[in-house]
């Protein structure tokens, strides 16, 4: 039996050593990116900047609304918090992380809205956020939809076996490259290519958008209201979609909280460009060029706001 | 329940201890029912299929061992053969011949009624499982052993878990006597089997999916690829191959020492085969030695006076059928026919093969072989691995016409995958010094030293390098 | 008679697998003689019924394990 637990022992310690050292290696490299999610996560836990303005959503925020073009326009100081396959409720936890900082509140927030992004919630990739598990904001939120974050909390050896590829390479590259220069354009991230797809039909049916979707919506406009913080909506730009903005049933709900919070509401998705393939990426993602010149359509609404 | 998860991980941990707390007829029951379990979270309704197989053969060898007639004797071996058979087409190969039928009347403008079944779901280790009864009920016909009485046992042999979903395929003479005694606990057989799990899971996780990284894109599109790639992702397949179904006999032979079992072995080094019959002795060779004792032989045997054209017919029907056994598809009878010509080749060229031999060098003309057998086995490979026969030939078709610059190399394999070949390459080399050692010495000691060793060495790189999106076994499919 | 069997069975293993100087025993297997693989166990099997004017049914051949099994099976039936 002694060589048995010896062995045993062995192999436990060489496990927990090997996969401490490696998770904590590949989380500090995380923590030095700039770039993807975990730039845009690293900023927001740093605490070290205000901004005015601040933008939430998916990658329809991430790549269509760039923060140095609205800042030039504007005289703002904003930052792009779209993170890809966000959902309504994670835009919330963003939102809240950020005011509760000790810097002051924004004047502004921009929530980038699209109906399946309030209307099913889930989380397309817990281990983003793992690095993050010490912030109890992040925490809970993560916690609520994937075990692994829970188990990480109090196993936090186990880091390694949780990052694929391509979060190694994140973690590699901010260990080795130097991070300094490079230029994470304040969260936004344009895309290069050019939109292949014919035209594309939305069906028009009268969608509500769930209970639960709904009420994180509600949560965001109470933050907002709370704070003093400005609070718009805003539909982006689809290509050659259906004419209205959005699904009727989802625009009674969006209705009824504007006349609630005294909320702004832009509808973009027929902004004029709209029909021109070479401004998009995909059918509901703008090109480099294309979130030039949307920034630039929006910056100016935005003035025209004040 | 794949071996490479958390949950394998688990179960294993929880039924290790039980199993040997437990003793007598409570630790087989309680074994079987860990096995059902375990194929139950893969595929539950089917637990209904493989409860029939193991009941219909063992009643048939009760029976045969029952009657005296020879007669009698034949005639339920070969009625539970064939429903055995028939059960495997009807699930594994109906849609294939179905679809392969109606192209043919298809293509003569005719009307072909019967549909598809769409919603038959593979059920996993039946090309498995069937085999291993097959093989008892003709063992018991010839004599080779008793029929089993306890239903229990029997039922364990069948279904016992190391080696249920992906073989290795056990036959009646090795494993079912082991469990009609009880194992002793002797921990160093366990260090043994638990560093033998260890390398399986480090040749998957590591070598076999970081391969599979470099290998999916370049079969999928071959087109869009330079020569040289693509004939690197022939190589890295036979090796991702090897790995990952050696990777996990080495998990189930582990797990079944750690137990207290012996099954048989699976690889002994195939890629070091100086011919493509070594080679079909040194690959999976349960279900070579399977379709050998099985299938090549009664055909051999009952054709004797035919000679040399015996063995050719045999050769022949044993390889297409052994394609066919990976699963239903045409670029499968394709990689059987090619093993089935190389072999008669070497058949043929046997005489003179000796002259070769005698006039090189040993180590030239052994060089030369193992060279020439490789190759021809990477090549095999490839409609193997592909998907089916058009993309293979597309495969081979790029081998061979460059459909880009011959500068696009190094970008088309870059970053990532370059880092990916090396350190498979590495890892490989890691390999071949291991699996060598591997094997417990008469030295107690000394192995224990050696196991903790490798066994830290492994798991070290295993974490750092392995490949953490979970990708199931290919042996799965069959 | 058993010694004869063997010696002459000697013979044959030496003739089929070219090596002059082979000496077998009765446990030996495939594994143990270089050049014995299925091809080759046809040809043992086929000289064995024509050295010793036997015949050998499928099923007889299927339960050889090992020399020793050869030498009995060709004993039994020389009787």
């Amino acid at each position: 039996m002694k060589r048995l637990l010896l062995y045993l022992g062995t192999l436990l310690t060489v496990f927990i050593a090997v996969s401490f050292i490696a998770t904590n290696l590949l989380e500090y490299g995380l923590k030095l990116q700039r770039k993807d999610s975990f730039g845009t996560l690293n900023h927001l836990t740093a605490n070290s900047e205000a901004h005015d303005v601040i933008f939430l959503g998916s990658s329809l925020a991430k790549n269509n609304l760039d923060p140095a073009v609205f800042d030039s326009i504007t005289g703002f100081n904003s930052y792009n918090f779209g993170f890809y396959a966000a959902k309504i409720d994670q835009n919330r936890m963003i939102l809240e992380r950020y005011l509760s900082s000790s810097h002051p509140a924004p004047k502004m927030v921009v929530l980038v809205l699209e109906e399946n992004a309030v209307d099913t919630l889930y989380i397309k990739f817990p281990p983003q956020y793992y690095p993050y598990r010490e912030d109890s904001i992040i925490y809970n939120y993560v916690a609520g939809y994937d075990k692994g974050i829970w188990v990480l909390h109090y196993a936090p050896f186990l880091g390694i076996t949780q990052y694929n590829d391509y979060v190694k390479k994140l973690g590699i590259e901010g260990l080795f490259s130097s991070m300094k220069n490079v230029n994470n354009h304040k969260g936004f991230d344009p895309l290069t290519g050019i939109h292949k797809m014919t035209t594309t039909r939305f069906s028009d049916k009268n969608i509500r958008i769930s209970e639960k979707g709904y009420s994180e919506m509600e949560r965001i406009c109470v933050l907002c209201r709370d704070q003093n913080i400005k609070l718009v909506f805003l539909v982006p730009p689809y290509y050659y979609t259906r004419k209205g903005a959005v699904h009727s049933g989802f625009a009674d709900q969006l209705a009824a909280l504007r006349d609630k919070y005294a909320i702004i509401i832009m509808d973009h998705t027929t902004w004029p460009q709209h029909v021109q393939k070479s401004l998009f990426y995909d059918k509901a993602h703008l090109n480099e060029n294309g979130a030039r010149l949307y920034t630039i359509a929006f910056s100016d609404s935005i003035r025209a706001l004040k | 329940m794949l071996f490479n998860s958390i949950s394998f991980l688990v179960f294993f941990a929880l039924v290790v201890p039980v199993f040997f707390l437990l003793r007598g007829k409570a630790r087989l029951l309680f074994l079987l029912a860990g096995s059902l379990f375990f194929y139950c979270c893969a595929e539950p309704k089917y637990l209904v299929l493989i409860g029939f197989s193991t009941l219909f053969s063992y009643f048939a060898a009760r029976s045969i061992s029952s009657v005296k007639e020879e007669r009698k004797k034949r005639r339920i071996m070969v009625l539970n053969v064939c429903v055995a058979l028939i059960v495997l087409f009807f699930f594994k190969y109906f849609n294939f011949f179905n679809d392969s039928l109606r192209s043919v009347f298809t293509y003569f403008h005719l009307h072909y009624p019967v549909p598809d079944l769409f919603n038959l779901v593979f059920p996993i280790g039946i090309s498995f499982y069937t085999f291993e009864t097959i093989s008892y009920v003709i063992d018991v016909f010839t004599g080779v052993r008793e029929a089993e009485k306890d239903l229990a046992v029997y039922a364990t042999y069948i279904a016992f878990f190391p080696k249920l979903l992906a073989g290795p395929i056990e036959q009646s003479t090795n494993l079912l006597p082991q469990l009609n005694t009880e194992t002793k606990f002797d921990q160093d057989r366990i260090i043994y089997g638990l560093t033998r799990m260890l390398w399986g899971f480090f040749k998957k996780v590591v070598i076999a999916d970081r391969l599979a990284l470099i290998i999916n894109p370049v079969f999928d599109s071959p087109s869009s690829y330079h020569p040289l790639t693509i004939l690197v992702g022939c190589y890295a397949t036979a090796m991702q191959v090897y790995c990952d179904f050696s990777g996990y006999s080495d998990i189930a032979i582990g797990a079944s020492k750690v137990l207290g079992y012996d099954i048989v072995e699976n690889f002994d080094q195939p890629f070091l085969s100086r011919s493509v019959g070594e080679f079909w002795r040194r690959w999976h060779m349960s279900l070579s030695f399977w379709l050998r004792d099985y299938l090549f032989n009664p055909i051999v045997y009952s054709r004797r006076k035919w000679g040399k054209y015996a063995l050719i017919i045999s050769t022949f029907i044993t390889f297409i059928l052994c394609g066919l056994w990976h699963g239903p598809r045409w670029s499968f009878v394709v990689f059987g026919l090619l093993q089935g010509l190389a072999i008669c080749l070497e058949l043929m060229l046997q005489p003179r093969r000796k002259k070769w031999a005698a006039r090189f060098p040993p180590f030239f003309y052994n060089t030369l072989s193992m060279f020439i057998t490789f190759h021809f086995t990477v090549f095999s490979f490839i409609f193997f691995r592909a998907k089916d026969l058009h993309s293979s030939l597309n495969v081979v078709y790029g081998l061979f016409h460059s459909g880009q610059p011959a500068g696009s190399v190094g970008s088309e394999l870059s970053g990532l995958g370059i880092l990916t070949i090396v350190i498979s390459l590495m890892m490989i080399l890691y390999m071949f010094v291991v699996e060598k050692r591997l094997s417990p010495t008469f030295n107690k000691l000394r192995y224990f030293r050696q196991s903790i060793v490798f066994g830290a060495i492994t798991l070290s790189l295993l974490l750092v390098f392995g490949y953490f999106d979970p990708q199931t076994f290919i042996y799965f499919q069959f | 008679m058993k010694e004869e069997i063997f010696s002459q069975l000697t013979q044959v293993y030496r003739d089929v697998f070219s090596q002059p100087d082979l000496q077998i025993e009765r446990q030996m297997t495939a594994k143990d003689i270089r050049g014995w693989d299925s091809m080759s166990h046809l040809t043992l099997i086929v000289t064995v019924e024509k050295v010793f004017g036997i015949r050998l049914s499928g099923s007889e051949v299927m339960r050889l394990k090992n020399v020793g099994d050869l030498a009995d099976i060709i004993e039994r039936k020389k009787q």
